[in-house]
C-alpha cells in the first residue's frame, strides 16, 4: 500500500519537472553554498591551528623582555638556574612575504615545525654558514634561495621558514633573541623566574591563535552572506513545496477516499521529501565542493590581503561534509515543508484543492506582514541605539532584511494600487488588476530577490566607499615618491650616505614589534618631516601634536589601536613600565590588522637601539632618474626599489582582491535570487489561464497578453529594485558605521554610487526577462484549444 | 446484510445557521443488490454516498457494513474500509492526473492488495478504454475519464461500490453499457451497487430505487 502510494505521489514531480528542478536546485543551492562557506571556513580554520600548533605556541608559554633585549646571555642564565627552555628568533625576511623563525636544535623538544636533524651531516649544515632553511612542501618552490639550501618540512606553518637560530639572527641582522619558550616540565625546586630573571615578562601560550582571533570577523561575514544565499535558496523550496502540496491537496482526497490512512500518507509525504533532501543534500555538498573550490584562492587572496594570513588552496571532500549536507537539507526541507505537512494533516478528507487560492492567500496575510516589518524596524532601531558588538551588527543586518522582506508585499499591493487609479483603458485596468491578483503568488520570489539586491547594494556600497577612502588614503600616505628596501646595515649606512642632488629627504622607516594596550603590534620610529606634517593621514589630533611626537612628548595610534583599546587625544600609552607618553593622534590606517603606534626617532632608538632601518621613504622631485642611479651607483638589486605609482598598483589590486569573495558570493545570492523568481512565475504559469482566457476571448491577442506579461514582470522587478535600494543604503551603513567598525577597527565614510544603481536596473530587467521567458513563450504559442479547455471546465 | 443505513441525520453549519440535509434517512442492501438513489438537486443524495462512504461523520443514527458499524471508527479503520470493502465512484472522476490510465485504473486494486492485471485489462476492453492506457487523464474526454474512474473502482473488487452519477457525462450508448457492465460485474461478484441517479431509465434498471426529497426518504 505505501509502495503504491509513494509511486503515486511522487509522480506528480514527473508531470511537473520544473517544479522538481527548483524544489531540488533551490534545496541543493541552500545546502551548497552554507556548505561552501563552511567549509572555507573550515579549512582556514586548520590552517589556523596549524599555525597555533607550530612550535606549540597554543600549550608553551614565552618570556620575552619588554623592550626588546632578550639575549643569549638571559637563555644561558636561565638554563644555568635549571629552567627547561628554548630560544627563538623570529622576524620578516627582507624582500619576501616570508616570515622567518631561528630554533636551538639542541633545546627544543621534537615537535610539528622542528626538523630530524638525526643524520650528522645534515646537522652540521643547519648549525653552520650559510645554515640550513626548512618550509612547507606547497612553498618550496617560491622560496628565496639566496641565503642557502631550503628543505621541505610538513608541519611548518606556510609563509614560515624554519632555520637554526644563530642563522636567523645572521639574515636578519640582529643580536636579540625574540622570545624564550618554556617547556612544559620541568624539574622540581627551581627558583622562580620572577628571581632569576626579573626584566623577563612571561606570556601565556596563544591558546586560540592569534590569526584566529583576527580573522574571525571576516569568517562571521563570510557566513552571514553564506547563510543570506542559503536562506534565499530555502525561500524557493519553501514556496515549491507549499506550491505542490497544494496542487496534490486533490490526489491527498483521492488517495485517502481510496482507503489510505492519513497517518501512512503523513509518513509517506515525510518519506518523499526526505527523500528529495538526501538526494538535493548531496547534490549540495558537491556544489558546496565545487564552490568552495571555486572560491578557495580568492579567499586566501583576501586573507593575504587583510590579515597577512594565507591558508591552503586544496580541499578534501571529508565523510562530514556529506552528513552535514544532508542533515542541512533534512532540516532545510522540515522547515520548508512543515507547514505544508501540518495542514495536510488538518485537512478534511473531502477538502478541494484550490492551488490558486492558495497562491493568493499565502501573500494575503498582509497584516502580519506590517507586523514583521513593523518587528523588523523596531529590532533594528533598538539594537542600533543598544549593541556595539560584531553579533549586534549582524542581528541588525538580519533585523533590517526581515523587516525589508515583510514591508515588501503590502508596499508593492499599495503601489500597484496607485498606478491602477491612473489607468484609464479597460485593458490597463484589467492589466493592473490582474497583476494585483498575481503578487501574491511572486510574493516569495519577489522577497528574495529584494533581499538579493539589497545585498548588493549594501556591500557594494561598502566597497566602493571602502575604495574611495582608501585611494585617497594612499595619497596621504604615500606621499614619497621613492621607496628603497636594504638587507643590511651596511647596505643602509651607504644610502644614508649617498649623496645625489635630486634627493630632497631620505626618511627613515623604523619599525619592531611591539606589546601596545597588551596586545602584539608594532612601534613606528619616525623623523620630523614636513612629509608627514602635511599629508599623514590623521583623524583626531591634539593642537601642536606633530610637535609633542618631534620632542619625545606624544604619541600617535592607528585607528584601530584608538578604538579597540579607548586610546583617543587625552589618554596615555604605556610604553614600558615606567614610561608612557600621551596620545596626540590618531591616523586611519587600512588594511593593517594590527595595532600600531608612531613615536619620534629618539624614543623609538631609545627603546630599540640595536634595530637599524631597513626601509627608507625618499622624497625626489625626479623620481625615475633617482631609481636609475640608486641601482648604478650603489647596486642595490632590482625589487627593493620601488616607486610611489607601483606601490599604489600593487596596494590597489590587494585591495580588489581582498573584496573578491564578497563579490563572487554577491553575484551568487543575485543568481539564486534570479532563479527562485523563474521558478515561481514557471509554476504559476498554468495557474494563469484562468485569467488569461477570458481577455484573449474578448479579442486581446496571445501575442499581446506575452508582451503585458513580460513588462509586469520587469515592472514587478523594477520595483522591488526600488524598494531595494534605500534598503541596501541603510545596510551599507550598517556595515560601515557598525559591523567594519568591530571587525576591523576602522569607520568609513560613506559614497554613495547610483551608476551602479543603474547598472543593477539593467541587470534586474535582464534576470526579469529571463525568468518570465519560458512561460511567456508558451503563452503566446499556446493552443486555442488549451485555453477553451478553461471554459469547459468551468462548470 | 451488505448495508444497513438507521435512521441518519446529517446537517452544516452556514452563514445562515444549521442547515439539516438528511433528516432520518434509512436504508438497506443486500450482496449482489443494486439500488438507485434518486433525487432533486441539494436533495442529500451525494451528502448520504459521503457517510456510508465513511468520508464523513453522520450527526446522528448509524451506518452498519457487513454487520459492523462504521460510526466512531477512527481514521485507519476508516480508511481499511475504503480500502477493502467499499469502493467509490465520483462525480468529479478524481483522477490521479500525474498516473497514466492503465496505472489510474490499478491504483485502488494496488491500494487494497488485490492487483489482478487480466482482470484490469478485461475492464479496460469493456469500458472501451483500450488503446488509451498510456494517455493521462488531462488528454482524456470527460466520458473517457468517467468510465476510468469507474473501472478503478471495479478494479479492487469491492463489496460495496457507491456510484454518484456515474453515467452524468456518458452519451446515452455508452451509458448502457456501462449500467450493463455494473449490473453484471456485480451481480457476478456478489456485489451491493448503491447509485445516485437522475435518469429514470437507469433507475428502472436496477433492482430498486430509494427517491430523496429534502433530506427525507419518500
Amino acid at each position: 500500500m505505501k509502495t503504491a502510494a509513494f509511486l503515486t505521489l511522487i509522480s506528480h514531480w514527473r508531470r511537473h519537472p520544473i517544479q522538481a528542478a527548483a524544489l531540488i536546485i533551490g534545496l541543493s543551492l541552500a545546502v551548497g553554498l552554507w556548505i561552501g562557506v563552511q567549509a572555507i571556513n573550515a579549512e582556514a580554520r586548520k590552517t589556523y591551528a596549524e599555525a597555533a600548533g607550530f612550535l606549540s605556541r597554543d600549550h608553551l608559554a614565552r618570556l620575552e623582555h619588554p623592550s626588546g633585549f632578550l639575549t643569549l646571555a638571559d637563555f644561558a642564565t636561565l638554563r644555568r638556574a635549571g629552567w627547561l627552555v628554548t630560544p627563538i628568533v623570529e622576524g620578516d625576511l627582507p624582500r619576501s612575504r616570508f616570515h622567518i623563525v631561528g630554533i636551538d636544535p639542541f633545546t627544543m623538544p621534537p615537535q610539528p615545525g622542528v626538523p630530524d636533524l638525526s643524520d650528522p651531516d645534515l646537522l652540521e649544515g643547519f648549525l653552520t654558514t650559510p645554515g640550513v632553511f626548512f618550509a612547507h612542501p606547497d612553498e618550496i618552490a617560491e622560496m628565496p634561495d639566496r641565503f642557502g639550501p631550503v628543505l621541505p618540512l610538513l608541519g611548518v606553518t606556510r609563509g614560515t621558514i624554519v632555520t637554526d637560530v644563530q642563522t636567523a639572527q645572521r639574515v636578519l641582522e640582529q643580536q636579540t633573541l625574540t622570545a624564550l619558550l618554556i617547556l612544559p616540565i620541568q624539574p622540581n625546586g627551581l627558583k622562580p623566574l620572577s628571581e632569576i630573571a626579573p626584566n623577563l615578562v612571561q606570556q601565556s601560550p596563544e591558546t586560540s591563535g592569534e590569526l584566529a582571533r583576527l580573522t574571525d570577523s571576516f569568517h562571521l561575514n563570510l557566513s552571514a552572506f553564506g547563510l543570506l544565499s542559503c536562506a534565499v535558496g530555502l525561500f524557493i523550496v519553501y514556496s515549491t513545496i507549499g506550491l505542490a502540496f497544494e496542487q496534490r491537496r486533490g490526489l491527498f482526497r483521492t488517495l485517502r477516499a481510496l482507503g489510505l490512512p492519513l497517518r501512512q500518507l503523513l509518513y509517506v509525504l515525510c518519506g518523499e521529501l526526505g527523500a528529495i533532501a538526501i538526494f538535493s543534500g548531496g547534490l549540495g555538498v558537491v556544489i558546496g565542493y565545487l564552490l568552495a573550490n571555486a572560491l578557495l584562492p580568492g579567499v586566501s587572496a583576501t586573507l593575504s590581503g587583510l590579515y597577512g594570513a594565507g591558508i591552503g588552496n586544496t580541499l578534501s571532500l571529508s565523510p562530514l561534509w556529506w552528513a552535514s549536507g544532508f542533515a542541512i537539507a533534512l532540516v532545510g526541507a522540515a522547515l520548508a515543508g512543515a507547514q505544508s505537512i501540518w495542514i495536510t494533516a488538518q485537512l478534511p478528507v473531502l477538502s478541494s484543492a484550490k492551488p490558486r487560492a492558495w497562491a493568493m492567500t499565502r501573500g494575503r496575510s498582509l497584516k502580519l506582514q506590517i507586523f514583521g516589518a513593523g518587528l523588523g524596524v523596531t529590532l533594528y532601531a533598538a539594537l542600533a541605539i543598544t549593541q556595539t558588538s560584531l553579533w549586534g551588527g549582524f542581528a541588525m543586518l538580519a533585523a533590517l532584511l526581515l523587516g525589508a522582506a515583510c514591508l515588501l508585499p503590502p508596499l508593492l499591493a499599495f503601489l500597484i494600487h496607485l498606478l491602477s487609479l491612473m489607468a484609464r483603458s479597460p485593458l490597463t485596468e484589467w492589466f493592473w488588476a490582474d497583476t494585483r491578483q498575481q503578487l501574491p503568488g511572486l510574493s516569495l520570489a519577489l522577497m528574495a530577490l529584494l533581499l538579493a539586491l539589497a545585498a548588493n547594494i549594501g556591500v557594494s556600497t561598502m566597497v566602493g566607499s571602502f575604495r574611495q577612502t582608501f585611494t585617497g588614503w594612499l595619497d596621504q600616505r604615500l606621499v614619497a615618491e621613492v621607496y628603497v628596501s636594504v638587507e643590511s646595515t651596511r647596505d643602509a649606512e651607504a644610502l644614508l650616505a649617498y649623496s645625489n642632488s635630486n634627493i630632497d629627504a631620505i626618511l627613515p622607516i623604523q619599525s619592531a614589534p611591539f606589546r601596545l594596550a597588551d596586545a602584539p603590534g608594532d612601534l613606528f620610529g619616525v623623523v620630523d618631516h614636513e612629509t608627514y606634517r602635511r599629508a599623514w593621514p590623521l583623524i583626531a589630533m591634539k593642537p601642536g601634536a606633530w610637535d609633542a611626537v618631534a620632542t619625545g612628548e606624544g604619541i600617535m595610534v592607528n585607528e584601530q589601536l584608538a578604538r579597540r583599546a579607548d586610546l583617543w587625544p587625552g589618554s596615555r600609552l604605556e610604553l614600558t613600565p615606567n614610561w608612557n607618553l600621551p596620545v596626540v593622534g590618531v591616523y586611519s590606517d587600512y588594511g593593517n590588522p594590527r595595532g600600531q603606534a608612531m613615536v619620534s626617532h629618539d624614543v623609538f632608538m631609545a627603546i630599540f637601539p640595536d634595530v637599524t632601518a631597513l626601509q627608507y621613504a625618499i622624497r625626489t622631485q625626479d623620481s625615475e632618474d633617482l631609481v636609475q642611479a640608486l641601482e648604478d651607483d650603489l647596486g642595490l638589486p632590482q625589487g627593493t626599489i620601488v616607486d610611489q605609482a607601483a606601490i599604489k598598483a600593487l596596494s590597489l589590486q590587494i585591495f580588489e582582491r581582498t573584496f573578491l569573495i564578497t563579490s563572487a558570493l554577491n553575484i551568487l545570492t543575485l543568481g539564486v535570487a534570479a532563479f527562485a523568481l523563474w521558478a515561481a512565475m514557471t509554476s504559476l504559469a498554468a495557474m494563469r489561464l484562468p485569467q488569461v482566457a477570458p481577455v484573449w476571448a474578448m479579442g486581446v491577442t496571445r501575442r499581446k497578453i506575452a508582451v503585458l506579461e513580460f513588462l509586469r514582470t520587469i515592472g514587478l522587478a523594477w520595483l522591488t529594485l526600488m524598494v531595494a535600494v534605500p534598503v541596501g543604503l541603510v545596510l551599507a551603513w550598517t556595515l560601515l558605521a557598525v559591523v567594519n567598525v568591530v571587525a576591523f577597527g576602522w569607520r568609513l565614510p560613506m559614497a554613495i554610487f547610483p551608476i551602479d544603481w543603474f547598472w543593477l536596473g539593467v541587470w534586474t530587467a535582464a534576470a526579469a526577462v529571463l525568468a518570465a521567458a519560458l512561460p511567456v513563450v508558451r503563452l503566446a504559442r499556446i493552443s486555442p484549444s488549451r485555453l477553451l479547455q478553461v471554459f469547459a471546465n468551468e462548470h | 446484510m451488505l448495508l444497513d443505513v438507521r435512521n441518519v441525520e446529517k446537517g452544516f453549519q452556514t452563514s445562515e445557521g444549521f442547515l439539516p440535509v438528511l433528516k432520518g434517512v434509512s436504508l438497506s442492501l443486500q450482496p449482489a443488490q443494486s439500488l438507485a438513489l434518486t433525487g432533486e438537486s441539494g436533495s442529500g443524495k451525494s451528502t448520504l454516498m459521503t457517510l456510508i462512504g465513511a468520508l464523513d461523520d453522520v450527526d446522528a443514527g448509524d451506518i452498519v457494513i457487513l454487520g459492523n458499524s462504521i460510526i466512531g471508527l477512527d481514521d485507519a479503520a476508516r480508511a481499511q474500509l475504503r480500502r477493502e470493502t467499499v469502493g467509490v465512484v465520483f462525480q468529479q472522476f478524481n483522477l490521479v492526473p500525474s498516473l497514466t490510465v492503465s496505472q489510474n485504473l490499478a491504483l485502488h486494486a494496488r491500494l487494497a492488495g488485490r492487483m489482478d492485471a487480466a482482470f484490469i485489462a478485461h475492464l479496460a476492453q469493456k469500458l472501451g478504454l483500450e488503446g488509451l492506457e498510456h494517455r493521462y487523464p488531462e488528454d482524456l474526454s470527460g466520458g473517457q475519464q468517467q468510465r476510468v474512474a469507474i473501472g478503478r473502482t471495479l478494479a479492487a473488487k469491492p463489496k460495496l461500490i457507491l456510484a454518484d452519477e456515474p453515467t452524468g457525462n456518458l452519451d446515452e450508448a455508452t451509458s448502457a453499457q456501462v449500467l450493463e457492465l455494473f449490473v453484471s460485474l456485480t451481480q457476478a461478484q456478489g456485489t451491493g451497487l448503491l447509485m445516485v441517479t437522475h435518469s429514470a431509465n437507469i433507475a428502472a434498471a436496477l433492482d430498486c430505487q430509494v427517491h430523496l426529497k429534502a433530506g427525507q426518504i419518500t
